[in-house]
């Protein structure tokens, strides 16, 4: 994996524990280096903020129905574009992989899901997706690996998955997910885990993992796989666990070693990281803390090293946490706004 | 959009567990079903969400149920305790009784179920509620203004409000505000709703419902200038969010509007457009805010979910469906066609993220929060406020 920061790469253990996979060694603290604002305009609450893949780009939304494009040059924003077309409030954005171009999907409380695109500088909505009957909260593009799919959560308690086929048209699958609504859904990494250090004679080829999870109001995260034979999706695990809503779920990106993490938080206020120890073993359960959090957990989110995780609060805290030597997770930097604003700028 | 249907002709109560939601039905006081049976059970569905195929909507079969010898005027569920997991089950009875039913026992089928009876109120047990804060306080009312708060730990004795109010006969309704929880709120045939503070004992706001065809008139005094056909009250909720908010909705059939006061302004109150006809309960499920259930003379109580954006093909629509309104909404929308849904135009608060952050490319972490919106001390009806301030950051690990 690429070393992404140079704020890591200038620590000593950062090189060797890329190599290693995972960083299991004492955690360095994840201090901010560079911090800055950015002033948006838009006219109501912001519900999502995405990079692009290379991070040039910085795609937000809000409730005041708006998606707004800036490109990103170190510290500077500018405001590219604003979307506009949803009829409600816009709840996620979702980038593509650069590979199939420039583009966006993005949902809705109206029940729609947008995918847009820019070419030429300009952008225009290149398909509208109106098979959801309630507010689609949920939306994410698969990995590359699986060809330009996206799967949406719905309050109407179903799952969509979207393919963009070579004949230019889409095909879809609606799924039964959680009886009472689906908030979150998010893909396993397209590699199957252990995959990269079993070289042998099909090395070259590696298997492909698809599957994604779903977040429902039920309490229950549950993950699916796709079934070559049956040309669908299958409900292959439902973990049971949570004691309220659960309000996103977040696979952490694969990076050599056969273990898979899994994070879901939860309206109960918790977190819970979900570990399979090879893909063919159960699913164990761990909350990231002892102590509930002091308000529902709204968002995890990984990093792209796959060892970090970020959790979002409604007390209006962010926090990193890491998996310690022990198995244990420990909480290595909280970034408040205060804190934010006073750790300055190198 | 239409979930499930129960054919009974009953009131009902959610079930507040964080279990997958419950209903419990008890027949209905003043309705006769097409056999003119008299009988009355308390019965409790499991609403069976994940099956959404078309056969499914119907629910013919309860999960429990126990007879009783009296018609329900309202029922009323209490958080579960330790003792009780699936909590109480009250029942404001048309003979005067206030029975108390364990839940769990119902649903086990075991025979003791029935926790209580009480016999204080002279006369039928209109008005029902557990208090949100303290779910072993209960609150009853019935005719002769007479209320009663219960304490279920001890039931020998009941205590009152306060002394006797003049404005209020037979009370149709109780309910404790959401936001203190000292305040409670009576309505009555006469029209009038009495706002009671519990903690000084005594009443402190008089709402008053104007008849037909006079102009809304705020709360305090103006008994004498009414027209003389002040309908009856027949259903109060307080907003869930807005502590000095509640509607009221009456019996009139000519006029069936619900209004909106807001307890610090005295302005006239907020109408909300009539249906066309009136609906005698409504309730939404505590656990599962997305959930509205109503009831109506039509012999059904619907299960509604606010969050559908359009109509799915309807081949119920045969009859007329009774349309229940989402009382928090001051603006709304009927979809086309013959099913008529509840859509929110303003997404609930329970949907809408306040902060996330997000790892990208080259260390990066963009994070967002949302500052929270200033008490709301704009007048009813205004809009959403905007330039909420929100703030976004990126930070490189």
């Amino acid at each position: 994996m690429v070393s992404s920061s140079s704020s890591l790469a200038a620590k000593q253990d950062a090189p060797k524990s890329l190599l290693l996979g995972r960083v299991m060694a004492d955690h360095a603290a994840a201090a901010a280096t560079s911090q800055h604002s950015l002033e948006t305009q838009h006219e109501d609450m912001i519900h999502d903020a995405q990079y692009d893949y290379y991070g040039k780009r910085l795609a937000t939304c809000s409730s005041d129905r708006t998606i707004k494009i800036f490109d990103v040059d170190g510290e500077n924003h500018r405001l590219a574009e604003t979307l506009r077309g949803h009829e409600g409030p816009v709840w996620q954005i979702s980038w593509a992989h650069p590979k199939f171009g420039c583009i966006l999907a993005s949902c809705s409380y109206d029940g729609k899901v947008f995918v847009w695109r820019e070419q030429n500088g300009q952008w225009a909505r290149i398909k509208e997706h109106v098979a959801h009957s309630a507010s689609v909260n949920s939306v994410a593009w698969a990995p590359h690996e699986l060809g330009p799919t996206i799967v949406c959560a719905s309050s109407d308690g179903r799952v969509s998955v979207l393919s963009f086929k070579d004949d230019g048209t889409w095909d879809t699958i609606m799924l039964d997910a959680h009886a009472i609504g689906c908030n979150a859904v998010g893909w396993a990494p397209a590699t199957v885990p252990g995959s990269l250090i079993q070289q042998g004679p099909n090395s070259g080829k590696y298997p492909v993992s698809k599957r994604f999870s779903s977040a429902g109001c039920d309490n229950l995260v549950k993950i699916w796989v796709y079934r070559e034979d049956l040309n669908t999706w299958k409900e292959e695990e439902t973990l049971e666990g949570h004691t309220d809503w659960v309000r996103d779920v977040a696979w952490a990106p694969n990076i050599g070693v056969p273990k898979s993490y899994l994070a879901s938080c939860s309206q109960d206020k918790t977190v819970l990281i979900w570990t399979q120890d090879t893909p063919s073993s159960p699913w164990q359960k761990k909350p990231l803390r002892n102590e509930k959090f002091a308000d529902v957990v709204w968002r995890v989110s990984w990093s792209l090293s796959g060892n970090i995780l970020a959790v979002s609060c409604g007390d209006n805290k962010v926090t990193l946490w890491k998996e310690a030597l022990t198995g244990e997770w420990e909480c290595v930097s909280e970034m408040e706004e205060k804190a934010m604003a006073a750790a300055g700028q190198h | 959009m239409r979930q499930k249907t129960i054919s009974r002709t009953s009131t009902f109560a959610w079930s507040p567990g964080q279990h997958v939601p419950l209903l419990a039905t008890g027949t209905v006081a003043g309705a006769f079903d097409a056999n003119f049976s008299n009988t009355s059970q308390l019965e409790i569905f499991d609403l069976n969400l994940a099956d959404k195929s078309p056969e499914a909507i119907e629910l013919s079969q309860p999960s429990g149920y126990v007879s009783s010898n009296a018609r329900f005027n309202r029922l009323a569920w209490a958080s579960p305790t330790v003792d009780r997991p699936y909590g109480m089950i009250a029942g404001g009875m048309e003979n005067g009784e206030l029975n108390l039913w364990d839940a769990n026992a119902i649903l086990s089928g075991s025979d003791d179920v029935l926790f209580s009876k009480q016999t204080n109120h002279s006369g039928p047990v209109r008005g029902l509620h557990f208090n949100p804060f303290q779910q072993n306080l209960l609150s009853s009312a019935s005719s002769n203004g007479e209320i009663f708060i219960w304490d279920l730990g001890n039931l020998t004795k009941p205590y009152t409000p306060g002394s006797r109010s003049a404005k209020l006969e037979d009370i149709t309704c109780v309910s404790w505000n959401n936001h203190v929880q000292h305040i409670l709120a009576t309505s009555s045939t006469t029209g009038y709703t009495v706002v009671w503070d519990l903690k000084s004992k005594r009443e402190v706001l008089t709402l008053s419902y104007p008849g037909a065809g006079v102009g809304g008139m705020g709360s305090m005094g103006n008994l004498g200038q009414m027209s003389a056909s002040r309908r009856g009250i027949t259903a109060i909720a307080w907003n869930p969010d807005v502590a000095t908010q509640i509607i009221t909705a009456t019996e009139d059939d000519n006029n069936p509007v619900i209004l909106v006061w807001d307890l610090r302004y005295a302005h006239a109150p907020e109408k909300l457009p009539p249906s066309s006809s009136w609906t005698f309960d409504i309730a939404w499920c505590p656990r599962n805010p997305d959930l509205l259930a109503s009831a109506s003379f039509d012999g059904k109580i619907n299960v509604d979910s606010i969050q559908s954006t359009h109509d799915s093909e309807s081949a119920t629509a045969s009859h007329a469906v009774q349309e229940s309104h989402d009382p928090f909404a001051p603006q709304q929308y009927q979809s086309q066609g013959a099913t008529a849904t509840i859509s929110l135009k303003q997404p609930p608060k329970w949907l809408r993220r306040p902060i996330g952050a997000t790892f990208g490319f080259g260390g990066k972490l963009v994070s967002f929060r949302n500052r929270p919106a200033p008490p709301s001390s704009l007048p009813l009806g205004a809009v959403t406020p905007i330039g909420v301030p929100t703030n976004i950051s990126s930070v490189t690990l």
